[in-house]
């Protein structure tokens, strides 16, 4: 399905999301801290589809620098961003800056697995129709090149 | 560290025997005499044979003992810790001693004593003696004058009958005389004379001997007289020496003592001795400032401190009046003062001699009350009837002392829970994200478990069911575990502001606009005083806060009904009754009232608390998470409903006060803000 790349600095944390994005099917990278996150992003052969990243590791802002690393890399990889419950005031930031959502942790009687399955789900999707849409505009832009190249010649 | 400890440790220290000063019995001049004076000027004046204006057995001078204020009990050097002025006292010593020499000479007499009166044991002690013969078996004697005389043929000294009687008195032919009672064989004729306090009362004899008969007589006493009176100056000053070392030495508890209690216990104390009381007791206003209770006492009423016990309402009795006027009260038999109502003194109502009471003005809108009781009992001859204007200075300035150490200790504990808070709170938000990520970690476990026991059924293994069951028991506890520490970060989060100016109203309308439904079967009223003082504000907390009790009172009035929200400036008399009176400056007070159900008596006092709660949703913080916020903010929080008289059937109605924010920027604030906005708009309604 999709390329994830997940970094968050809780192994319990790292190890539950790795195997449930496994069984939904995608293809999971793991990184225990925002520098091995960012590494990931600029060594990986192709770029990830999806970066799911908690907020807090190193330091407070580790969420956003990953959201840099990432965007960075690819304009179009979606960013999803795990943030404490009750503490999104950076994770706003982060969606100001281009992330796709934010997904609070402890959310009281809410089942977060879910949510971020759905998520990331939602994020490959925008990130196909973005792909598609460029695709689409290149496309576009050659049919007129090759037009104009005709009507010219 | 309590004085008398101190003062046995020195005492222990240096070897030295506490000298005990009871001899200097215990009269205080009206207007303090300092002693450099009393030493330089006057007594060195005093020459012995300066002219005697008064007789002292001028009757008019002498007048009776009927009115006479002496005082009660005596200092004892180990009463206080106080480098007591070892010079000066034996300055007045040597005075006292000179003076004895200078009567016995003056007169003629070859042997002569001077007693002064011990008030605690009601004796005459003999304090100096002249002429040859005194051992100290005859010095150790004591006069007692503390029966009342009988009248009887038995003889009880001329001593004494000069104490009893206040005037001076002679012999020519002891051997003959109904009073005599003699220490030598050889006397013949005798003199004594009353040393005189101001006030009148007797508190020491000069007494002298002559082993001629028939040698003192009416100009000898007069020659007496201002020795006598030099005598009772110095041993004025003596007590006044004492008594202002006890102060000084209090004085220095008030800046060394760090725990309350027992400085309070010990100024107590203290003030029984330095003003010869049988009782002093503090009394302060409760926290509803509606009564005083009694806080500390020394004497009788001691068991009763701190068991709320002991009250009085203000203006009630001669204690309740202090507090309601702020002024002092000194009396004699208060049984003769309407305002006496004879609650709680410290003995029967008869054997009260004398009542003073000063006002302790702490922060409390009403002062508290120091009193201090005289009984009427000991010796009848020496015991004072009331407490001077000098006992009242003193009383006022513990007093004055007492409400500044009440007053810093109650600053000093606000700032330490104000850190104390600021560490726990920074600690729990820690330990909640901690906890919260591994709570995050083991729910996916738990998710991955359930997904792999989804796979299996019970025929393919046959503990399925259980693992299921068992899986579904911990799924539960983890997600109750998850709702606990949620509402327990937001409690924690609460109290962790980031202030700016805010306007209160405008947190209000903002809050209202959007918490309230903009379809809702419940009248909205809000009634917005304007021009209020800025506050200090985190206006997101503070909108949650206040958001809280909207969504609180919109959830009891399923069937509809009515909030009305209020804001003004707090009145003084209501902010008193309504808190602890720990407000300083204007005080803004929002009201929300409701006529939903409203709370039982218990349950507004448990409202607040953790994880108490009514409704079905939620775990119960949501009061108490309002409370942390408002208090936070410095402000107080509580519930009144059905306290208010004129509308009984009000619901829920809750309090909130917040300080108001004083200084420039609310001068500038109230200058720019010049529209005054309608005081009532009414939203909503269906």
């Amino acid at each position: 399905m999709g390329k994830i790349l997940v970094a968050d600095d809780e192994d319990d944390v790292r190890f539950s999301l790795e195997r449930r994005l496994r069984r939904d099917g995608h293809s999971v990278t793991i990184a225990a801290s925002q520098a091995e996150a960012s590494q990931a992003i600029e060594d990986a052969p192709v770029p990830f589809d999806v970066v799911l990243t908690d907020m807090l590791m190193e330091s407070p802002n580790s969420g956003v620098e990953v959201l840099k690393s990432a965007l960075g890399r690819d304009v179009f990889t979606e960013v999803v961003v795990l943030t404490a419950y009750g503490n999104v005031g950076n994770a706003v930031e982060c969606m100001k800056m281009g992330a796709f959502d934010y997904v609070e942790k402890n959310i009281p009687g809410v089942d977060v697995y879910e949510l971020i399955s759905i998520k990331i789900e939602q994020a490959i999707d925008r990130r196909r129709s973005s792909l598609a849409t460029v695709r689409r505009l290149e496309n576009f832009a050659k049919v007129r090149e090759f037009e104009t190249h005709n009507e010219g010649g | 560290m309590l004085l008398r400890n101190r003062l046995a440790r020195d005492a222990v220290k240096s070897n030295k025997k506490p000298q005990t000063l009871t001899l200097y019995s215990n009269t205080v001049a009206p207007n303090p005499i300092r002693r450099a004076t009393v030493m330089n000027n006057s007594l060195s004046s005093l020459p012995p044979e300066t002219a005697v204006s008064q007789p002292p057995n001028d009757s008019q001078t002498m007048g009776s003992l009927s009115g006479a204020a002496l005082p009660g009990a005596a200092f004892e050097r180990d009463d206080f810790d106080v480098e007591l002025s070892q010079t000066s006292l034996a300055e007045a010593d040597e005075i006292l001693k000179a003076t004895l020499e200078e009567a016995m000479n003056a007169v003629g007499g070859n042997r002569a004593f001077l007693a002064l009166v011990d008030t605690v044991s009601g004796e005459l002690a003999l304090r100096f003696t002249a002429g040859l013969g005194w051992t100290d078996d005859i010095r150790r004697l004591r006069v007692n004058v503390q029966t009342a005389p009988n009248g009887g043929a038995a003889r009880r000294g001329i001593t004494r009958h000069v104490v009893v009687n206040g005037r001076a008195y002679w012999t020519g032919d002891v051997s003959q005389d109904p009073h005599y009672i003699g220490f030598f064989d050889d006397v013949k004729s005798e003199i004594a004379v009353p040393i005189l306090a101001s006030g009148g009362g007797v508190i020491g004899v000069i007494n002298i001997e002559s082993s001629e008969g028939d040698v003192f007589g009416e100009q000898h006493a007069r020659i007496l007289a201002p020795l006598t009176r030099r005598a009772a100056i110095i041993v004025a000053m003596a007590e006044h020496q004492l008594r202002e070392e006890a102060l000084i030495a209090i004085g220095r508890d008030f800046n060394s003592m760090a725990d309350l209690d027992a400085l309070i216990h010990d100024v107590v104390e203290q003030a029984t001795k330095i003003l010869r009381a049988d009782d002093c007791s503090l009394f302060l206003m409760d926290e509803a400032a509606e009564l005083l209770e009694l806080v500390a006492s020394h004497g009788p009423l001691e068991a009763q401190a701190g068991q709320h016990t002991a009250k009085y309402r203000i203006g009630e009795g001669l204690t309740g009046w202090v507090a309601q006027t702020g002024q002092v009260i000194r009396v004699g038999d208060p049984r003769t003062d309407a305002r006496w109502k004879g609650l709680f003194m410290e003995a029967p109502a008869g054997e009260i001699a004398a009542v003073m009471a000063v006002p302790v003005h702490t922060h409390r809108l009403k002062p508290g009350v120091l009193r201090v009781v005289r009984e009427r009992k000991g010796s009848l001859y020496f015991l004072p009837q009331e407490f001077t204007q000098a006992d009242e200075d003193v009383l006022v300035t513990l007093a004055g002392q007492l409400a500044v150490a009440i007053d810093r200790t109650r600053l000093t504990s606000r700032l330490l829970n104000a850190e104390r808070m600021a560490a726990w709170g920074e600690m729990s938000a820690r330990a909640a994200h901690m906890i919260g990520n591994t709570v995050f970690g083991v729910k996916g476990h738990l998710n991955e478990l359930n997904h792999i026991l989804k796979g299996k059924t019970e025929e393919s293994d046959p503990d399925w069911s259980d693992a299921k069951e068992l899986s579904s028991h911990i799924t539960r506890g983890i997600y109750r575990l998850e709702g606990i520490l949620g509402e327990f970060r937001d409690f924690v989060l609460a109290t962790q502001l980031h202030v700016t100016h805010a306007d209160a109203n405008q947190i209000l309308r903002n809050v209202t606009a959007e918490t309230f439904p903009k379809h809702s079967n419940i009248d909205l009223i809000l009634n917005l005083s304007p021009q209020l003082p800025p506050i200090l504000a985190d206006e997101v907390k503070l909108k949650r806060a206040f958001g809280e009790l909207i969504e609180n009172s919109i959830d009891f009035q399923p069937q509809g009904g009515q909030l009305t929200i209020k804001s003004g400036l707090a009145d003084p008399k209501s902010l008193a009754a309504l808190t602890k009176g720990s407000f300083a400056g204007e005080v803004l007070r929002i009201d929300f009232i409701d006529h939903g159900p409203g709370l039982s008596e218990q349950d507004r006092h448990r409202v607040f608390a953790p994880f108490y709660t009514k409704k079905a949703k939620g775990m119960g913080l949501g009061l108490s998470i309002v409370k942390g916020i408002v208090e936070a903010h410095g402000g107080a929080i509580c519930e009144i409903g059905g306290e208010d008289e004129k509308n009984p059937s009000t619901g829920a109605h809750f309090v909130v006060l917040l300080p108001a924010h004083s200084g420039e920027e609310r001068k500038m604030r109230s200058e720019s803000r010049s529209e005054a906005r309608p005081p009532q708009q009414v939203f909503g309604g269906g």
